[in-house]
């Protein structure tokens, strides 16, 4: 069975908060000193979810798409990494400062570019902005069946059988290939690479593209085609003021306690 | 014995030699040349004994036999060596590569560090003598079977060269000597066997090997007594009674025999006699296949052993070259290694003072060199038959159960500290932690198979240059407010403080950080701090294994250290953490690295002694019990510079655990279990913490920030019920000596 897997590169999420700091002029993010960007981890996941099917029906290719800067080929060199065949860079200055419609609109065209597979995996978000809708556009763009937020993942006859997280429990599904799926945290951890894999996937070629390469015209993706505007972007502050409340008995604490959120309105 | 009967011993003895004008050096042995020589000369005083003697095969026909079974044994001895071997071949050339000029030079480099330890630790059994009891079991089997030797091959010698030294009072003696090495011999084997019968180590249960060892010595030895006594019924007791009185036990055997007929008695004899010989030939042949090849394979490996430092890894060399990484096959441990499971008599002694193995985690170290030895002998002997008859080294053996993960459980490899008490506790000098590395090695670099916990240490190695996933803090934290005391490394300083990821990640770790760099302060040191820059140095990848991620972040830090002009040999690093410092020492110059490496608790003494740093006498009255960092103690021999900056603060008492120093316990989180899940029936630090408590003692003071964190975590639950104004406290050195040398003005920093 041959699965795409769409990935991206952000900063660590594992950043501590101290070294998170942002340009509020230019509305960006700044690099954490020391710090490199990773996989996002959904998406470390879409690649253990799509090796995994590969795995379980025998043959096939797992492939791995990537939209950004020149870094994020270590996010599909890390892909390779873990067992996925070839990479693709969707690199273009062109795409700079686009949001998720121009981002899946990109993907798509790739997609389209290399062949539709029998599955499409994305992360069911990215770490750093969580919006969580390029998997969904790409669906609609290329007009395939979808599910989202999967725990499960498993080849049935003729298709593949899901289970999606949703707020009271689980849903199962079947869908027919070729489909969309998303998968969400819930599905476990990624395989760590083996450093033979990791030494191959150095010396491996990612193929780059751009939005040319695509058929799209630079009017179309990045900030010139995106459809969200960010108005600002900021760390916002919060002032936690903690007060102990004092008593000798566990009793006299709760007291304390219940008068506390009283006087707060809260209770 | 008194000074002047060694000297009249000596006198005599060479009074002795004038008058034969035969020398006695063949007697020079020196267990018992005191002895013999002093019961000699007061033999000669009180009996006459000229003529006494005896006569080498007193009632035995077709002695000739033993000659002639005796290249025969040898022969048997040495094919049962040569063909193990064939497996020990199996291994790696000492270094990678092939076996050159170089490689066997490393083999004998050292050459009088070798030496020294094949005389004390091979033929002075220094280790084994650690231990009373056994200590004194193996002495007295040891010293007998030497004596026994040199008896019988003296007499033989004495048989066949044409002056008669065995004669006269010299005999007597002879005889003397030869009875009590036999009853020492044999109650070294009652030792043995009670031992193995009565208190078992909980390590291990004997085996066939082990009675067949001590019941054939015991036999030889029951035997030579019983051909003694009757040679002494037959022969001598009637004639010269007086001579028999100078061989003991065999004297009381003759009386148990009195009642024997003479013709009877000499059948009996030559029948013993021929029971005894061929035992005893038949005893040293398994010298050749069981664990009695340690008298020859002990001394080796003693000779053999590293020079290094005991908690230095090797490096793979041209790691992108390599065609596995790390151990997952047997012939991809080295010849030594493979050599040293053979060395292995399971004492047990490793698994006693393993800290996974007190506090009930699985791991014992004994079984997993027993367990890799029993797998050489399966697999290795097939794996060496493929060879022979040219066949893929591992033709038919894809059933067999895998060596890393099968023979050796994941867990047991996880759970090493790789603190080396096993190694430091080894009779026989096995090192036990390079073989459990080279193994987590091929997990972790071969089939990335590894606990959750350990991925994403490495992840965060990775990703961050430090092993503290989810810390909130940066690299620079620790000297918030406090910045501008914090001299920047410029490059001219003759220190650079390396604070290391613990120093700067963990909160507890940062108020060491803290003390540290007030101390330095106090006492005016020329140093500097490369702030925000620092990375991991790659100690706690390499010990998960992960040896390609060490190298890459040991070489990121050289550069760095090459481009701040700290790897220099002027400069000197100065380290809080143990495992950094062990890393710096003894690691980074394969790296590269030129640069000096002090320890605080080094340093800090200097100081102090110096002068610098001056304690002041107004500090509280209190107890002190002082825990070794293994990293710090027992890998680099640094015991005494923390308990003598202990020593020097007014009214602080040092209380001793049992288990200090060269035997102290590992907190718990070495060899990367800082960041593991302890399995097992309880955690390592809890038996510390326990350990420490039972002192008596206020406070725990250590030099490493990992046993801070751990005796910290372990109070909490030992000490769960205790108030806590009367719990264990637990300082870094540098804590205790700042808050007794810096005046109150520079103490937040």
């Amino acid at each position: 069975m041959d699965v795409i897997v769409c990935v991206k590169q952000i900063p660590d999420p594992e950043t501590p908060a101290a070294a998170f700091k942002v340009d509020e002029q230019a509305m960006q993010v700044l690099p954490a000193q020391g710090i490199s960007p990773v996989i996002s981890p959904f998406d470390a996941q879409a690649v253990e979810a799509a090796l995994r099917i590969k795995d379980a029906s025998g043959e096939g290719s797992v492939n791995i798409i990537s939209l950004g800067p020149d870094s994020a080929r270590d996010a599909i060199k890390h892909s390779l990494a873990m067992g996925a065949d070839e990479g693709y860079h969707l690199k273009d200055d062109a795409f700079d400062g686009g949001d998720a419609w121009t981002t899946a609109l990109a993907l798509s065209k790739a997609i389209q570019h290399l062949g539709v597979p029998d599955v499409l995996i994305f992360g069911r978000q990215a770490a750093d902005w969580d919006q969580g809708t390029v998997g969904s556009i790409v669906a609609e763009l290329l007009d395939l069946p979808s599910a989202t937020v999967l725990r499960a993942v498993e080849l049935s006859d003729g298709g593949i059988t899901v289970s999606r997280v949703v707020a009271d429990g689980f849903e199962n599904i079947d869908l027919p290939t070729p489909c969309v799926l998303t998968i969400s945290n819930e599905f476990g951890d990624p395989r760590y690479p083996q450093l033979r894999q990791i030494m191959q996937a150095a010396r491996k070629q990612v193929t780059e593209l751009t939005a040319a390469d695509l058929g799209l015209d630079a009017s179309e993706v990045g900030s010139a085609g995106a459809r969200v505007q960010m108005h600002s972007l900021f760390q916002p502050t919060s002032d936690v003021e903690v007060e102990i409340i004092e008593g000798d008995t566990p009793e006299e604490k709760a007291a304390g306690l219940v008068n506390a959120l009283r006087e707060a309105k809260i209770l | 014995m008194t000074k002047s009967a060694v000297k009249s011993d000596s006198d005599k003895r060479r009074t002795g030699a004038t008058s034969t004008g035969k020398r006695v050096s063949a007697l020079a042995i020196p267990a018992w040349l005191p002895l013999g020589g002093i019961l000699l000369v007061s033999g000669a005083e009180t009996v006459r004994v000229t003529g006494a003697h005896r006569e080498l095969f007193f009632n035995i026909d077709h002695f000739w036999v033993l000659y002639m079974l005796l290249p025969f044994v040898i022969g048997i001895i040495l094919y049962g060596l040569v063909r193990r071997s064939r497996v020990w071949r199996l291994g790696q050339p000492i270094v990678s590569g092939q076996i050159t000029r170089e490689s066997l030079r490393s083999a004998f480099d050292d050459l009088p560090v070798r030496l020294g330890r094949l005389v004390k630790g091979g033929g002075g059994t220094e280790r084994v003598l650690r231990d009373p009891y056994s200590g004194v079991m193996h002495l007295c089997i040891m010293s007998s079977m030497i004596v026994l030797f040199l008896v019988t091959a003296l007499l033989a010698i004495d048989d066949y060269i044409p002056v008669e030294i065995l004669v006269g009072p010299r005999y007597l003696g002879y005889s003397l000597v030869a009875d009590i090495f036999g009853l020492v011999g044999i109650i070294g084997v009652a030792m043995a066997v009670a031992h193995r019968w009565v208190r078992p180590r909980t390590a291990w249960l004997p085996t066939w090997e082990d009675w067949l060892i001590l019941g054939g010595l015991g036999m030889l030895l029951i035997t030579g007594f019983i051909v003694e006594g009757l040679r002494i019924h037959t022969s001598e007791i009637d004639v010269n009674p007086e001579w028999s009185y100078w061989s003991p036990v065999g004297y009381v055997v003759a009386l148990m025999f009195s009642g024997v007929k003479i013709s009877a008695a000499l059948d009996i004899h030559t029948t013993f006699w021929w029971i005894h010989m061929i035992g005893a030939l038949s005893w040293i042949s398994l010298l050749g296949y069981s664990k009695l090849n340690h008298l020859v394979l002990a001394p080796a490996n003693a000779f053999l052993k590293r020079t290094s430092a005991p908690g230095k890894l090797d490096m793979i060399e041209n790691i992108e070259q390599q065609e596995h990484f790390g151990v997952s096959q047997l012939e991809h441990f080295s010849m030594k290694q493979l050599f040293e499971l053979d060395v292995c008599v399971r004492c047990g002694r490793c698994t006693d003072n393993c800290p996974a193995d007190i506090a009930g985690q699985p791991l014992s170290p004994m079984h997993i060199i027993q367990d890799l030895k029993s797998y050489a002998t399966a697999v290795g002997e097939r794996k060496v038959a493929n060879l022979v008859q040219g066949h893929d080294l591992n033709f038919g053996l894809d059933d067999e159960a895998p060596m890393v993960g099968g023979v050796v459980r994941d867990e047991s490899l996880w759970a090493c500290r790789t603190c080396g008490a096993c190694v430091e506790a080894c009779p026989v000098f096995i090192e036990h932690v390079p073989t459990i590395v080279d193994m987590r090695r091929s997990l972790v670099m071969e089939e990335a198979r590894m606990p959750d916990t350990v991925q994403g240490t490495l992840e965060t190695l990775e990703r961050q240059g430090h092993p503290w996933r989810g810390t909130p803090y940066t690299r620079d934290s620790w000297m918030e407010g406090i910045e501008d005391q914090v001299p920047e490394w410029t490059g001219e300083q003759d220190y650079l403080y390396f604070v290391g990821c613990t120093g700067a990640f963990v909160d507890r770790a940062q108020e060491i950080t803290r003390s540290v760099v007030s101390l330095l302060r106090e006492a005016d040191v020329s140093f500097g701090v490369i702030k925000g820059m620092e990375s991991c140095n790659g100690d706690p990848a390499r010990r998960l294994g992960h040896e390609y991620l060490y190298q890459i972040l040991a070489e990121g830090l050289i550069e760095l250290f090459n481009e701040t002009g700290v790897n220099d040999e002027q400069k000197t690093v100065i380290t809080h953490c143990p495992h950094c410092f062990n890393t710096f020492l003894n690691e980074y110059p394969d790296m590269g690295a030129k640069f000096q490496v002090i320890h605080h608790t080094q340093l800090l003494e200097q100081l102090v002694d110096a002068g610098r740093l001056v304690p002041r006498g107004d500090g509280p009255e209190q107890t002190i019990t002082y825990h070794d960092s293994c990293y710090l103690g027992r890998h680099n021999d640094i015991f005494e510079a923390p308990r003598r900056i202990l020593e020097q603060v007014p009214n602080v008492t040092l209380i001793e655990m049992p288990r200090n120093r060269e035997q102290g316990l590992c907190c718990g989180a070495g060899g990367g279990n800082m960041w593991m899940e302890e399995q097992g029936k309880s955690r390592v630090n809890e038996v510390r913490v326990e350990e420490a408590v039972a002192t008596g003692a206020e406070s725990a003071c250590t030099a490493c920030p990992f046993c801070v964190q751990m005796f910290d975590s372990g109070i909490g639950t030992v000490q769960l019920d205790v108030e806590d104004d009367d719990k264990l406290k637990v300082l870094d050195v540098a804590e205790l000596l700042q808050a007794a040398a810096v005046s109150e003005g520079q103490s937040d920093a």
